[in-house]
């Protein structure tokens, strides 16, 4: 952990509010970009980015998080998804909507109204991504983890939108027999 | 199964890949960690409170440009001696450009921030094209593959000297970018001795590619007052400072506070889409133009003034106005419910925070959803003029607060506005006290500076 985040940690420790400023500071931006990209709505940005800040000063201590960038950032993904779901019944927001149904490709069919075992799959995805080149698997975690869209990726790496596209493709189509073969009951 | 699903589970994947994929990922955060990596030196001494102003301290105020004003006290100092001393600047040779952004020196170290452009590389190269073309522009020590980046981002190495002493060929401390651009800080450690001996009149240079500029520095500033700093107005015991910077199309204003208030924290200006003309803008040349945003926190922002041909006398004569800033609290209060058999709940009229009431105007459970959420429809009730309330959390149900989601929704045509929440781990049936926190306030009272 570096310094800077060991400093903030104490603060948490210590109660200082202090904290909160440091984190928001800090990794506003950083969380901010995970809900937009999830929320698409400023305002329910600053409210995950609010509640991801409360949620750290709840958990930190007992939590002693390293590193702390990619727990806020797991806080932040966990808070707009659970929003997300309220909304979605409500209003729907077309990227993240997009972003879903590229990810419903990896469910067989037959299997897409089965109940499945939360907590499990997650397992069968980290040993798929072991296996994945490293390209690959950067570009699938920031498309289904980060949630950014295919123009920001393309962007951010020099790619073109469709070179994005195929990759992702491939990863989700290797990833469906992946888990297929591994016997996930999904 | 849904994609939702599968994304939830995504979400519990290996640390180690989510850090790669950031790792790799994250150039355009950069320039704000390397102002943030300052901003958290100095963050023990920018959160003052009341009692502050009540003392009859001496006021000393040191300014940073860039990254803040602070006020020091007997109780905090600020670590950053030396700041430099000139603007940005830019050598090239065709092939590379090289810029030198900013240097900062603390009681034991030096942060110099630079950019890189690598002309001659582009997302098509590869490794082994990128180290040919370095090799061949003869800047192979200071440009290297990275055999472990998925795309030809070379390594950047610079030599640094202070006084007599070179560091060569030293890896950043931390950078970002494409394969065409990157920005770099490098940090040169352990030089209390250098300071003891040059003070702040310490010869330092920074080579890359052969191109090498001399760094100067100076003193940070301290001031008798805000005021000497730059416009600034003061409202609520919080200090603006409003520093322009003027361009050929543009003016850039970026806000320094000091908060000597209660509040918790200090945002910049709020975008009220509820109320009227809470844009910052500003009156020159008999033009009235609104701010477009820069960045996230409201306190850096700019002014198109293209096709104004604005003279000298016409800045003098600008006046700046943000006619709200936010702040955030750090306070709770909890509302004791009951809820019937048929889902409706009894509830009190209303929740106070210090500066403002919210008159709950009804509550249910909503069966529509998966949740159960409890679901509050409410006003916000000023207590005075000058302070509205913006926002606020929900912090805990049954004073457990793992597993909240929450929604909150306003509209532009009613002051009603409607709020849902749940919590994983306690049954909304079974609710009984639900606790809110960190309310978001609006301040109204307006800042106006001269820029002159």
């Amino acid at each position: 952990m570096n310094s800077e985040d060991k400093s903030i940690i104490s603060l948490f420790f210590s109660r200082s509010e202090r904290a909160i400023t440091a984190v928001s500071n800090k990794y506003g931006l950083y969380c901010g970009k995970i809900a937009m990209n999830i929320l698409q709505n400023e305002a329910d940005k600053e409210e995950t980015l609010n509640d991801t800040w409360l949620k750290a000063w709840n958990t930190i201590p007992p939590q002693n998080p390293n590193p702390l960038k990619t727990y806020l950032g797991m806080l932040t993904r966990t808070i707009a998804i659970n929003r997300y779901s309220y909304y979605k019944a409500q209003k729907r927001n077309g990227s993240f909507d997009i972003l879903l149904s590229e990810l419903e490709d990896v469910i067989p069919s037959s299997r897409a109204e089965q109940e499945y075992e939360a907590g499990e799959i997650y397992k069968s995805i980290n040993e798929f991504l072991k296996k994945t080149d490293k390209a690959s698997r950067i570009i699938f975690v920031r498309r289904y983890y980060y949630a950014d869209s295919i123009a920001d990726i393309a962007k951010f790496f020099g790619f073109s939108e469709s070179k994005v596209k195929s990759s992702l493709f491939r990863t989700r189509t290797k990833l469906r027999d992946f888990l297929e073969k591994e016997g996930i009951e999904i | 199964m849904t994609g939702e699903d599968l994304f939830r589970e995504i979400g519990k994947i290996d640390n180690k890949f989510i850090q790669e994929a950031d790792n790799c990922y994250a150039k355009h955060d950069f320039k704000r960690y390397a102002a943030i990596a300052a901003c958290i030196i100095i963050a023990t001494v920018t959160a003052l409170n009341s009692n502050s102003v009540q003392a009859a301290i001496k006021r000393l105020f040191s300014f940073i440009p860039g990254i803040a004003i602070t006020e020091e006290t007997e109780d905090s100092k600020n670590e950053i001696l030396y700041s430099m001393d000139g603007e940005e600047q830019t050598q090239t040779d065709g092939n590379v450009e090289f810029t030198l952004m900013n240097a900062y020196v603390t009681s034991s170290y030096i942060d110099i921030m630079w950019k890189a452009t690598l002309n001659f590389n582009d997302e098509s190269k590869d490794n082994e094209t990128v180290t040919e073309l370095a090799e061949k522009y003869g800047y192979s020590d200071y440009i290297k593959p990275n055999e472990e980046a998925m795309f030809p981002i070379p390594d950047l190495y610079s030599t640094v000297t202070i006084g007599n002493a070179i560091y060569p060929y030293t890896e950043n401390t931390s950078a970002g970018g494409s394969p065409t651009e990157q920005t770099c800080i490098t940090r040169i450690e352990n030089i209390e001795n250098d300071i003891a001996v040059y003070g702040v009149n310490m010869p330092v240079t920074i080579t890359f590619c052969d191109m090498t500029f001399d760094i100067h520095f100076k003193p940070i500033q301290y001031y008798d007052s805000v005021d000497e700093i730059g416009p600034t107005a003061m409202h609520n015991n919080i200090s603006v400072t409003a520093m322009p910077t003027w361009s050929e199309n543009k003016l850039t204003i970026k806000l320094y506070s000091l908060n000597y208030s209660e509040f918790l924290q200090v945002y910049g200006y709020y975008d009220d889409l509820k109320a009227d003309a809470t844009l910052p803008y500003i009156i020159i040349k008999g033009n009235t133009i609104q701010a477009q945003v820069l960045s996230g926190d409201g306190t850096e922002f700019e002014f198109d003034l293209s096709g104004l041909d604005i003279t000298d006398e016409d800045k003098k004569s600008a006046i700046l106005h943000i006619p709200v800033i936010s702040v955030g609290n750090h306070e709770s209060v909890t509302l004791d419910i009951n809820v019937n058999n048929d889902g409706t709940i009894d509830h009190p009229d209303k929740i106070s925070f210090k500066y403002c009431d919210v008159d709950i105007i009804s509550m249910w459970i909503n069966k529509n959803n998966p949740d159960n959420e409890i679901t509050m429809t409410y006003r916000i009730q000023k207590k005075s003029d000058n302070i509205g309330l913006c926002n606020f959390t929900v912090a805990s149900l049954n004073n457990k607060s793992s597993g909240i989601g929450t929604w909150k929704q306003t509209s532009d045509n009613t002051d009603i506005e409607a709020m849902g929440f749940h919590n994983d781990d306690v049954p909304s049936k079974k609710c009984k006290h639900i606790t809110f926190t960190f309310p978001i306030y609006t301040l109204y009272d307006e800042y106006v500076f001269a820029l002159n």
